[in-house]
């Protein structure tokens, strides 16, 4: 079933199961054809398909060149920062270039997609350049001694080796840029006020215009022909999405998020070796500028952004230790998820295994995975269709359905990282300690959080970044939780504009983009390391640790 | 009794949720600005409300929650506060409740003497021309006042400069030909004559103060509200077109083109900021922003003129307290209402920012000198009549608009307003066949 067609067929079940799934919201009718619509999904379309290439195209070669000069894996880490600072953050710090690039003025085509597209690409293309990078190094390392055996050049090299080891990967990436930037709404609201009568109305905003005038026809929820649209849009994701993906899905989302964080362990042993030379900085600096900045916005402001610390940050904790919670006891009470000692080669001939004879566990992160191809447009309808029946209920409740929506839309980036994370952990190890009669919660914290104690701070960084950037979730909860994406378009281009309480948000998210990076950055360099033999440290560090586990 | 362990966990996992239901608080929803702000905050302190009842959201955000509840059924607000344009949906809907079906509330009998009449049945009122109903309390009746710099107006060499110029004085104007030629005079190298919407939809606003004032229209009709087949587009008028070629005129006086602003971009807050630079002479500005414009450290400034807007009209806007009809506590809400709509809580609420519907309030001699536009807007209100779109068909017809003037200020129609107008006017009459019901003119 390789042929596109075969695939098609595949992704067929699943796309009618979406449309099933969205069930009765969908009724179909003559405004599809409506060319309020048609007009601005083809700008949106063509905005995402132009940044979607260019990023893959100057990601793939900054990949390379970082690759084949060789550059340490902790400046290849500065890559994801861009994508770290969060879309609200980057349409704040253009505000005021963007206007003063020629024909902006008078709203010309050109330079509306120009500024839309380039300020995608130099959001989007650092961060498939660092998950080029981390793929380039992951084949060089399992197929150096071939490529000197057949004493290849770098052009056969790129094409026999490195392209079909990457391939699905990056194109799966591209994908998952091009629904980010096809839906991409709030910069273009900053930058233009997009309109009809300006030619700069993108999918997302008449999408919305419409939902509006049909609501005053009295169309409900039920009925409102935006749903359709929506389902088109993600129905079209989700095809681009397997036809590309097909059954390199999991093994991208599995495989490539894990390398492209540059963070698989081979060996618990190994990664003892980090532990030693741990410290507890990254937690501690973390917590001293949320503690800062907390303090700070009390200070100076009427304690909104102190509120959405508080807010963001417990939220993190929550997702971050559910996600722990699951990736341990999954690792405790299940067999490996595929052979963890094997080289990526041999995992992905694992994984070739689970997806053709599928088990729970894969469909729910191939669920996950899904979820988060959906544009966040879709995203938002679905969440504020439910939101407003929570207004009523108590702060608890809400508080639970916004931490329980960002959990699951966020969970296909982070999960899969923690999961082959705690697979490094092996099996007899746990077996051992669980014979010897240990408690679950001195052999979580031993064979688990004292071992990663930094990628696990990581994970609540990285958390909290994507919380704190939420788009969809958090505007159509924006009422209950104030969240920073909503109130910059509010505060900036909003009636309550106030700049300096803008910068007060972008802070947070400049913040912990830059953390992360110094995390991933550390990671990396201990990952380095360990490729160049510190094995016994660690090993020595294992057993020490049994020895204390058992006595 | 025993208890186990697990059901300890899931009663506690679920008792968050069994508290879904208790909370019987009055839920609010609104736009987040200062006027609605000032309602909350006002409720909060002196009427035992909680913050939380009051869900303030961007106006877009806040619409679709209404209308998801709305015609979702599921009663989460008990009182919307939305503006007009929303009327005829909410009524042909049946979301709301008119208020002949409340009884039992003697304030809401009295309205008739409290407030602004004219500006309650454009903004409260829905159904037929001759036998409309009304369905909302007003919390704000706005309009759109001339705002003019005092230090351009009072400064002396200005003012000799244009008496020999137009042999006049120079004054806020009163006309639109003065105000067009204020707007030329102050457009230097240093000045410019007038601060203009270049934004989508708030243009349309801004031109139908020209158009209206002018003797031309959109459509011939008593209230926005009113639509349906018999009603005469005007839109192809030989004073609407005069007055959109002067309102197209204006765009060479205006910020355009000026370094730091962005024409399609300015709405109202935008146009706040570009007057408070102080080299701006005029702009048609609303009057719940009017309070941004003169909010000070201390007290409220003086730095501006207010005025009606030239002409011999003025708009009426602004907007409802509507109560839904799913709401599980009706009175409740209608005495939340009533409690706000006391006079000393509207004065109160005038001070901070709310342009009150209630009429009596404006004769309070120390609150008109306390802010400065007051008297102004009383003045508006009572010349008031309909300028702005509010049946069904209103999005379709205000949308069209809009993106018509952007073309015209972009130079896409090469000029020449009058074929544009002309297919604007087939445009919106095509566009109103798929609203103009039987029904709109219940």
């Amino acid at each position: 079933m390789r042929s596109v067609a075969g695939k098609l067929a595949l992704a067929a079940p699943g796309l009618l199961a979406f449309l099933f799934l969205l069930g009765p919201a969908l009724k179909f009718d003559a405004s599809l054809l409506d060319p309020e619509l048609v007009v601005p999904f083809a700008r949106s379309a063509a905005i995402g398909f132009l940044s979607a290439v260019l990023s893959g195209v100057l990601g793939v070669a900054l990949g390379w060149i970082l690759m084949s000069r060789r550059y340490r894996p902790g400046t290849a880490a500065w890559l994801i920062a861009p994508f770290c600072l969060g879309s609200a953050a980057w349409g704040v710090l253009f505000y005021p270039v963007v206007h003063l690039l020629p024909g902006i003025e008078d709203r010309s085509t050109l330079s509306v997609y120009s500024v839309l597209i380039a300020i995608n690409v130099m959001q989007y293309a650092p961060l498939i350049g660092f998950i080029s990078y981390h793929s380039f190094s992951q084949v060089t390392d399992n197929s150096d001694h071939v490529r000197s055996a057949l004493q290849l050049n770098s052009r056969e090299a790129i094409r026999l080796i490195y392209w079909p080891g990457c391939r699905s990967v990056l194109l799966f990436t591209c994908v998952i840029v091009y629904c980010a930037a096809a839906s991409e709404s709030d910069r273009a609201l900053i930058y233009f006020d997009p309109s009809p009568g300006t030619g700069t109305q993108l999918f997302p905003h008449a999408l919305g215009s419409l939902y509006q005038r049909l609501n005053s026809l009295g169309i409900g929820p039920e009925a409102v022909i935006s749903n359709a649209m929506i389902g088109i849009l993600a129905s079209a994701a989700l095809i681009v999405g397997l036809v590309l993906g097909s059954e390199h899905l999991l093994r991208l989302v599995l495989l490539g998020t894990a390398g492209a964080f540059g963070m698989s362990h081979p060996h618990a042993e190994n990664s003892a070796v980090a532990r030693d030379g741990q410290r507890r900085w990254p937690l501690i600096t973390f917590a001293a500028v949320l503690l800062g900045s907390f303090l700070w916005s009390r200070s100076v402001g009427d304690g909104l952004v102190a509120n959405a610390l508080i807010f963001v940050s417990l939220a993190a904790l929550i997702i971050s230790a559910a996600y722990i919670a699951y990736s341990c006891l999954i690792r405790i009470y299940c067999g490996d998820f595929w052979k963890s000692p094997s080289s990526p080669r041999m995992r992905a001939k694992g994984l070739r295994a689970i997806i053709r004879k599928p088990q729970p566990r894969t469909t729910f992160i191939s669920t996950l995975v899904a979820v988060r191809i959906i544009p966040s447009i879709v995203i938002y309808y679905i969440v504020l269709l439910n939101a407003v029946s929570l207004e009523r209920s108590s702060d608890a409740v809400r508080g639970s359905v916004w931490i329980l929506a960002h959990l699951v839309y966020n969970a296909a980036i982070i999960l899969p990282f923690l999961m082959i994370l705690m697979e490094s952990v092996a099996k007899q190890e746990l077996d051992f300690l669980k014979s010897s009669g240990m408690k679950m919660r001195n052999l979580i914290h031993l064979s688990f959080l004292s071992r990663f104690r930094r990628d696990l701070v990581l994970t609540f960084v990285f958390s909290f970044v994507l919380v704190w950037n939420g788009d969809a979730i958090n505007q159509a909860l924006s009422s209950t939780f104030t969240s920073a994406n909503s109130k910059v378009v509010d505060m900036l281009i909003g009636r309550n504009h106030d700049v300096p309480r803008v910068i007060e948000l972008v802070i947070p998210a400049v913040i912990s983009a830059v953390l992360a990076v110094l995390l991933v950055a550390r990671s990396s360099v201990t990952m380095l390391e360990r490729r160049r033999g510190a094995g016994p440290r660690g090993s020595r560090a294992v057993t020490s640790a049994r020895q204390r586990a058992v006595g | 009794m025993q208890i186990s362990r697990r059901t300890l966990l899931m009663t506690a996992a679920l008792a968050p949720f069994a508290a879904c239901g208790v909370h019987r608080k009055v839920m609010v929803l609104a736009e987040n600005v200062p006027g609605t702000r000032a309602i909350r905050d006002i409720a909060v302190q002196r009427l035992g409300a909680t913050a939380d009842q009051f869900i303030l959201d961007r106006y877009e955000e806040m619409t679709m929650k209404a209308n998801t509840d709305f015609s979702s059924r599921t009663g989460s607000y008990d009182l919307v506060l939305q503006y007009n344009a929303s009327l005829a949906s909410y009524v042909g809907n049946d979301y709301i409740i008119p208020l002949t079906e409340l009884s039992g509330h003697a304030w809401i009998s009295d309205l008739q003497n409290t407030l602004f009449q004219k500006a309650w049945r454009e903004t409260g009122w829905y159904g037929s021309e001759q036998n409309p109903r009304p369905f909302g309390v007003p919390f704000a009746a706005n309009s759109m006042l001339l705002c003019c710099n005092r230090a351009l107006f009072e400064n002396a060499a200005n003012r000799l400069r244009y008496s020999r110029t137009f042999g006049e004085e120079l004054a806020p104007p009163t006309t639109w030909d003065q105000f067009e030629r204020i707007a030329q005079f102050f457009t230097t190298d240093s000045t410019r004559g007038v601060v203009l919407h270049g934004a989508d939809l708030w243009n349309y606003y801004e031109w139908a103060n020209l158009v209206f004032g002018s003797g031309g229209g959109v459509m011939q009709k008593r209230y926005g509200w009113v639509s349906d087949r018999n009603t005469r587009l005007i839109l192809s008028s030989p004073e609407t077109i005069a007055a959109t070629e002067r309102y197209v005129r204006l765009k060479a006086y205006s910020q355009y083109g000026q370094r730091g602003t962005d024409f399609f971009s300015t709405d109202a807050i935008h146009q706040v900021q570009l007057m408070r630079t102080g080299q701006y002479a005029m702009a048609l500005l609303w009057s719940d922003v009017a309070y941004d414009l003169v909010q000070a450290e201390q007290s409220l400034s003086t730095a501006y003129l207010f005025s009606p807007i030239p002409g011999p009209v003025s708009m009426l806007a602004g907007g409802c307290y509507y109560i839904n009809r799913r709401s599980p506590s009706i009175d409740s809400a209608v005495e939340l209402v009533g409690q706000l709509f006391q006079p000393e809580t509207q004065k109160e609420l005038a001070r901070r920012g709310l342009c009150s519907p209630r009429r009596d309030i404006y004769a309070d001699e120390a609150l008109l000198r306390q802010v400065p536009y007051l008297a102004s807007l009383a003045t508006s209100l009572e010349r008031g009549v309909y300028m702005l779109e509010a049946g069904r068909d209103a999005d379709e017809i205000m949308a069209r608009i809009s993106t018509a003037l952007q073309q015209l200020f972009r130079g896409e129609s090469a000029g020449d307003v009058a074929s544009r107008m002309r297919s604007l006017g087939q445009e919106v009459a095509a566009a109103r066949e798929r609203f103009v019901q039987p029904r709109d003119a219940t």
